[in-house]
């Protein structure tokens, strides 16, 4: 299970936004302004990561 | 009411635990003991210098209702702090149960030191009503699922625990808290002595309810305060008046149960600083905060001077235009009976296309007929397999906003449906969005009342 992670600023909000392997989308916020976009990506790259976990938890126990 | 007491110091579980001179030694025996004495409820007077390691997974279960506290031996017996179980280098379950009343007062209880995932589980038993005080819970294992638990799993039990002054504390960044049932929190601290979680409240089932008010949770920094929720069964999680990390994630993304069966989370008044009135509201189909970032100038103020806005993100999943996002409601109490048609003030920054009334619009209810109080409702979304139209537009622009795109934007007006009150009561408006992955900022202040 491979999750891809985007982010985009609306004012004071991150929102990320994740893709998974099938081009399914989910999505996250959290205030994030004073953070530099490579902080945002790290913490999107590193959230990811448990996205993809629980994705494959889920599709585990069936409820994908 | 008779008082037992117990102390690792210089009891012994063959003496009668009626004095000091002749105190139970383990917590489980005093506690089981005590509890099922006749003539409840009774007292159990916890050494504050009590120290006791499990010898393995241990359930305590209450007979009846008991009133655990520790006190100073020495000092009169004074409620104090110190009292600790469970603090082997071995992990074990540490697990309170009992179909019955029970409080505690001082102690701190702990699952061990070792890497096993275990947990220390309060009111594990369906009946089972816990309330702690002064208390450090401490999930001190290691183990990847180490966790402190609240309430009994299953759809037909029920459980109540309420914190007041207590300390929650995990031994690592995996460790988390499981809520199942109804569980209350006044004046709880995540402690910063311990590892800052991941995700602190990562799993919960079968109703569980969580009111914090109070509480200071900014030890997670920004890490996520309640993560995606899996399990079946609504799960309600209220913050009050709380101090939250910097850039706290709220709710973590949905992926596994993209609908609205699982899980929603309020805030009040939260901050990692001092920007009061900050608002929030999240589930698996959208977001709505506060900003006082982007709003209206003659718009809504919090404090009869500073404005605030609403911005509503809409998650990247699953929202449509017939299982939509759906914010909290608005209210204005409106005393007149004459036709209004009251309304939200929206943008939407970045573009200069307006939304349409199947991707955002508003509704609002009010009394709208006499002799009941049942309320009434309009609203401007598109008809059911009607044509979608673009929402009507603002006469405010960009110099009425604050905050928004420097020049690409488009204002709105949602709502605004003829309607005639038939008596006296609330106006109440909310946003409705049916579109993935969009933004609306709206004045939360209900126009077109006059």
């Amino acid at each position: 299970m491979s999750v891809t992670a985007t982010f985009r600023r609306e004012s004071e909000l991150v929102v990320i936004v994740f893709e998974d392997h099938l081009g399914r989308q989910y999505s996250e916020t959290f205030m994030g302004a004073s953070l530099t976009d490579a902080q945002i990506q790290a913490r999107a790259d590193a959230r990811a990561l448990e996205v993809a976990e629980s994705l494959a938890q889920a599709e585990f126990e069936g409820l994908l | 009411m008779t008082i037992y007491y117990l102390s690792s110091v210089d009891g012994s579980n063959a003496s009668d635990g009626l004095s000091w001179a002749n105190a139970f030694l383990t917590f489980k025996y005093a506690v089981e003991t005590a509890s099922a004495a006749a003539s409840g409820p009774h007292t159990l007077y916890v050494d504050s210098a009590h120290s006791e390691d499990l010898s393995g997974a241990t359930t305590v279960t209450a007979a009846g209702d008991i009133r655990i506290v520790c006190v100073n031996r020495s000092g009169g017996d004074a409620p104090t702090t110190g009292a600790v179980v469970g603090k082997q280098s071995t992990s074990y379950n540490l697990i309170l149960a009992g179909a019955c009343e029970v409080y505690i007062y001082g102690m701190t209880l702990q699952n061990g030191t070792g890497s096993s995932s275990v947990l220390v589980h309060i009111a594990n038993q369906d009946g089972s009503h816990y309330e702690l005080e002064n208390c450090t819970l401490f999930s001190s294992s290691t183990g990847s699922a180490a966790a402190i638990t609240f309430g009994i799993a299953g759809s037909t039990a029920g459980s109540f625990v309420k914190l007041r002054d207590c300390t929650l504390r995990v031994g690592a960044t995996s460790g988390s808290l499981t809520i199942y049932n109804i569980t209350h929190m006044v004046n709880c601290t995540l402690s910063a002595s311990g590892s800052s979680p991941t995700t602190l409240i990562k799993s919960g089932s079968t109703g569980a309810n969580l009111r914090a008010e109070g509480c200071d949770f900014s030890h997670l920094g920004g890490n996520t305060l309640v993560g995606e929720m899996t399990a079946s069964g609504m799960m309600r999680f209220v913050f009050v008046n709380c101090k939250l990390g910097a850039s706290t994630v709220m709710l973590a993304a949905p992926t596994s149960v993209l609908n609205l069966s699982t899980v929603e989370v309020v805030a009040y008044n939260y901050d990692e600083g001092d920007e009061h009135f900050r608002f929030y509201h999240g589930d698996s189909f959208g977001e709505t905060y506060s900003t006082g970032t982007v709003y209206l100038s003659d718009g809504a103020a919090y404090d009869g001077t500073n404005k605030v806005g609403w911005q509503i993100v809409s998650r990247a999943s699953n929202c449509s235009f017939y299982t939509p996002y759906v914010s909290p409601w608005i209210d204005v109490f409106h005393s007149g009976t004459a036709q209004i048609a009251p309304y939200f003030e929206a943008l939407r920054s970045g573009s200069t296309t307006k939304y349409q009334n199947d991707e955002v619009w508003a509704e609002f209810s009010y009394q709208g007929t006499s002799g009941v109080t049942k309320a009434s409702f309009v609203w401007d979304r598109m008809a059911v397999l009607g044509t979608a139209a673009d929402q009507t537009a603002s006469s405010l622009g960009a110099s009425d906003w604050t905050g928004e795109d420097a020049s690409n934007n488009a204002y709105m007006q949602l709502g605004e449906q003829n309607l005639t009150p038939a008596e006296i009561g609330h106006i109440r408006g909310r946003v409705v969005v049916g579109e993935p992955n969009i933004t609306v900022y709206i004045d939360p202040k209900i126009r077109g009342l006059s």
